[in-house]
């Protein structure tokens, strides 16, 4: 059966404070936990002052690192929401930090949920790239021509909502039905990503690959809840390409 | 077409536009008789169109809730065993209650 309540060494408990409250200042809320302490998670607080920071959330962990806490452990390397490395959960919804702007005098930031944690705010993200690799995420073409593989102006717009993703998983990991069969059900990235390749006209495979999703788990465990495209940092659509999938194997 | 879990997919569908159609003509047609008259109500099942307005309603229901049930429990149960069981006794559930429609709606014409 799904459990439904936390196991006991994954209780979140009060760890330290740093800084105190005052006026101009907000507080960082950040999850903390190291594999090697064997202790369980805790909630640490980062009282800084709001003039000393950058617009964004992530610039709010930078300072964190580089000022207050080193051992502050988190993904980023573009900051500006092209890598999709930096994707946590910021007050309750996944974003990516670099694009998340601070408002407020309060920010919860946690890594991001149902994904095993490995250090912090960093999530162990190895079967959610190996689900990826599944979907055999290239062209796949037969021709040997030397040309170039030219496609029409109306082929190539029908990539556009599709090409943007940039895998930070932000999506797949706020999908219950991704929380329940994560092992099984292939999330709404990779389910985009497989819609990505099906419809580009370049691509010779488009039976074989919807074959593949032909699945009751791979395709079919998504019920249409709309967190991911709720949730998606770069307004993309997951579940129109994951229902244009399914309208595929209808008429197929 | 291949029987797979697109079919399923599509006819959870297709029972559920099913449903809607059947149970807005069976309200209509209800829409206006003494309802609390036991008379009246047979009578009003007596005339074929109507029972198989029901029929269909209450088929759509079973078919498109037996389907629905499957995907949760694939959803929520994960051991291969308590699931088969569970999906016997939902099967034979909608079976029995499939049965009883069909005996309601006869006895009810004769």
């Amino acid at each position: 059966m799904v459990q439904l309540s936390l196991p006991q060494h994954s209780k979140v408990s009060e760890g330290k404070t740093f800084g105190n409250d005052g006026k101009n200042k907000i507080v960082f809320n950040v999850y903390r936990w190291n594999r090697e302490s064997g202790e369980n998670p805790k909630i640490d607080k980062f009282f800084i002052d709001k003039s000393k920071l950058g617009p964004m959330v992530l610039d709010a962990l930078m300072f964190i690192k580089n000022k207050i806490d080193p051992s502050l452990t988190f993904r980023r390397s573009c900051r500006e929401g092209i890598c999709g490395s930096c994707s946590m959960n910021v007050n309750g919804t996944n974003t990516l930090a670099c694009l998340k702007p601070i408002v407020g005098k309060e920010i919860n930031i946690y890594p991001l949920p149902h994904m095993r944690v490995l250090k912090d705010l960093i999530p162990d993200m190895s079967d959610f790239y190996k689900q990826y690799e599944s979907i055999q995420p290239w062209l796949k073409n037969k021709t040997t021509s030397k040309k170039e593989n030219l496609q029409s102006p109306e082929d190539r717009k029908k990539l556009d909502g599709l090409y943007e993703c940039v895998l930070c998983a932000c999506c797949s990991t706020s999908c219950p039905s991704y929380w329940w069969n994560g092992d099984k059900f292939l999330g709404p990235a990779i389910l985009l990503q497989a819609y990505r390749f099906i419809v580009d006209s370049r691509d010779k495979n488009k039976k074989q690959r919807l074959n593949e999703l032909k699945d009751k788990f791979k395709l079919y465990r998504c019920h249409t809840i709309m967190n991911c495209t709720k949730t998606c940092p770069k307004n993309l659509n997951p579940a129109k390409a994951i229902s244009e999938i399914k309208k595929l194997q209808v008429s197929s | 077409m291949n029987f797979t879990y697109t079919s399923k997919w599509l006819f959870q569908k297709i029972f559920a536009i099913l449903f809607l159609i059947a149970s807005f003509y069976t309200v209509y047609s209800l829409y206006g008789l003494e309802l609390h008259n036991y008379d009246v109500i047979t009578g009003w099942f007596k005339n074929y169109l109507n029972s198989f307005s029901v029929l269909v309603m209450l088929s759509a229901i079973i078919l498109h809730s037996n389907i629905g049930l499957s995907s949760i429990i694939d959803d929520y149960i994960h051991e291969a065993c308590l699931k088969r069981k569970i999906i016997l006794i939902k099967n034979f559930f909608f079976v029995v209650l499939f049965f009883i429609t069909i005996f309601s709606l006869v006895k009810l014409n004769l």
